[in-house]
């Protein structure tokens, strides 16, 4: 074929990186930069944006030639994050790559105050924090102090208190995400820090999972005007959820899992009031049986995962939830007269895209062919 | 001008080859729908110089099936959770060869057609994974441009993700 163009289009370099980032495993980015200059230039950044050797000592090596500019490009610039998983080098590591955005002290590490005092000191352009196991209220108020300019922060398994939280959101203006699992000496008061900080106005991410929180600590929350994912795991409260619905407006993405005292009310709440909600997950709410999904009559996307399900409900939901584009049910489903009113119920979905069903019968080869012939978009089904 | 001629414009291939095309097809591509905003309604013909017929046949093809399609949203900075499945349709639409893939990667990223650009290019991903440098060279007719001595660099500095 004679070409348009006279040069090789894998030696693009604008290409070439719109190729590489659907690259993720190390051994596949080694391979690329070994090819020609062209890739070496393009896939290397790949390489080293978030490392994780094999072969810890040989990297430590290379970033320290590359810090002395001994090496043919500058590798150690090229890192972005870095999880602190071994404490000799941590310290190196913040001197040479001043680039990292974003770094995960590991559960496996202990890194004392003093060095983490040093590593944030180093590391200027934080963006994202992951604190595991370790942490300590000194450690939120060292963030507080050093890394003003955060947006994300996890904090996982880790002994912090309200008064840390407090401390951190007070400094850390910019934050629009935050997860806390997890932590046993978190109460009440931190909801009440979150929902009265100055990055609330900016606040798009909140997970909570595993905490001590009670209804009536929600049910004092005041406005997130900008929360656009929520999800809550493993508490048990329902009642004060009902307030915290109508207070997050431009919610999109909501995700309930293994919530003993959610009760279908609550997330009927959540569909009537949060009128932007795209994406609804529930993952083994015992107390809910799918009635109040039809509620979320905006959604695009439902997951829902529960040991059993009525027929009737899966009815309503297909019937309330029309622009429903990706529908996965994994439940027993009970008194359904025959397979073909699953089909008749899902092909009232005429967005639907993809299917997953796993409701202990299958979807016949008839039945697939007549449920695309309802649903002219759907691709997938499983 | 009638309603229906109003909604379409021509696009000129680089072998002089015409394309009437819906507006709303042809505004899958920024490149264009910018052009058509700027210029607004024309009889005269858009040339396209980097792109040639049997090329702009095949991406007309693809924006007149994705013509419906909401644009692409900004794009995710999460770049961990990207995942290299194409679905049925773009997978057969990319069943051609090599050249031809390469071609329509250069046509989509020249008319700013985000969507067929990815697409394509995750075609190639997933065409380099599990290769070896060399294979990888074989597959898509690379030069080793490198000296041994640079080769010998490289592959010292960046042995560190060897997997043995």
């Amino acid at each position: 074929m004679s070409s348009m163009h006279h040069y090789h289009p894998l030696q693009n370099h604008y290409v070439l990186t719109q190729i590489f980032k659907y690259l993720t495993e190390q051994r596949v980015l080694y391979s690329c930069v070994q090819v020609s200059s062209h890739w070496y230039a393009s896939a290397a950044p790949f390489l080293y944006r978030r490392p994780i050797p094999k072969k810890l000592h040989k990297f430590i090596n290379t970033i320290a030639d590359a810090a002395q500019h001994r090496t043919l490009l500058p590798y150690n610039l090229m890192v972005c994050e870095w999880i602190l998983a071994d404490k000799p080098n941590a310290l190196f590591m913040s001197q040479c790559c001043s680039n990292v955005r974003y770094i995960c002290f590991s559960k496996h590490v202990f890194i004392d105050e003093s060095l983490t005092e040093k590593l944030l000191k180093n590391w200027r352009r934080l963006r994202s924090i992951v604190l595991q196991k370790n942490a300590t209220d000194e450690t939120l108020s060292l963030i507080a102090q050093h890394s003003q300019s955060i947006e994300s922060i996890e904090i996982h398994g880790c002994l912090v208190t309200d008064n840390g939280i407090r401390t951190l959101l007070s400094h850390c203006h910019a934050i629009n995400s935050i997860t806390i699992v997890k932590c046993p000496s978190i109460t009440d008061k931190t909801l009440n820090a979150l929902s009265s900080a100055p990055c609330t106005s900016i606040l798009q991410t909140l997970n909570i999972n595993e905490c001590q929180f009670t209804d009536s600590g929600f049910a004092a929350v005041s406005l997130f005007p900008t929360l656009h994912r929520l999800s809550l795991q493993a508490l048990k409260i329902n009642s004060g959820l009902l307030h915290l619905a109508k207070s997050v407006p431009q919610l999109e993405e909501l995700t309930f899992r293994n919530m003993p005292k959610l009760t279908d009310n609550v997330v009927a709440t959540f569909g009537k009031t949060c009128r932007e909600l795209k994406r609804l997950k529930l993952y083994q709410c015992k107390e809910i049986n799918g009635v109040g999904v039809k509620e979320c009559k905006t959604i695009v996307e439902l997951s829902y995962f529960a040991a059993n399900m009525e027929f009737g409900e899966l009815e309503g939901i297909c019937d309330g939830c029309r622009k429903i584009e990706k529908l996965t049910i994994d439940a027993k489903l009970h008194d359904v007269g025959n397979d073909e009113d699953i089909i008749c119920a899902i092909s009232q979905l005429k967005e639907l895209k993809a299917l997953g069903l796993y409701s202990g019968s299958l979807i016949s080869p008839l039945d697939k062919l007549k449920l695309q012939k309802e649903c002219p978009n759907l691709q997938k089904i499983n | 001008m009638s309603a229906s001629e109003a909604k379409k414009i021509t696009l000129k291939s680089c072998d002089d080859i015409e394309f009437k095309v819906d507006i709303r097809v042809a505004s899958r591509s920024i490149l264009l729908k910018n052009m058509i905003e700027d210029v607004g309604e024309t009889d005269q013909s858009i040339p396209l110089p980097n792109v040639n017929e049997r090329v702009l046949k095949k991406v007309l093809e693809w924006c007149e099936h994705h013509k419906d399609d909401p644009q692409p949203a900004i794009e995710d900075s999460d770049t961990r959770r990207r995942n290299t499945e194409i679905d049925d349709w773009n997978k057969k639409f990319l069943e051609v060869e090599q050249d031809m893939l390469f071609e329509i990667i250069l046509a989509a990223n020249y008319l700013d057609i985000k969507q067929l650009l990815d697409i394509g290019c995750k075609t190639v991903a997933n065409m380099i994974k599990g290769k070896t440098p060399e294979q990888i060279r074989e597959t898509f007719n690379i030069q080793n441009d490198f000296t041994p001595e640079e080769e010998e660099q490289i592959r010292k500095e960046n042995e560190w993700a060897e997997d043995r």
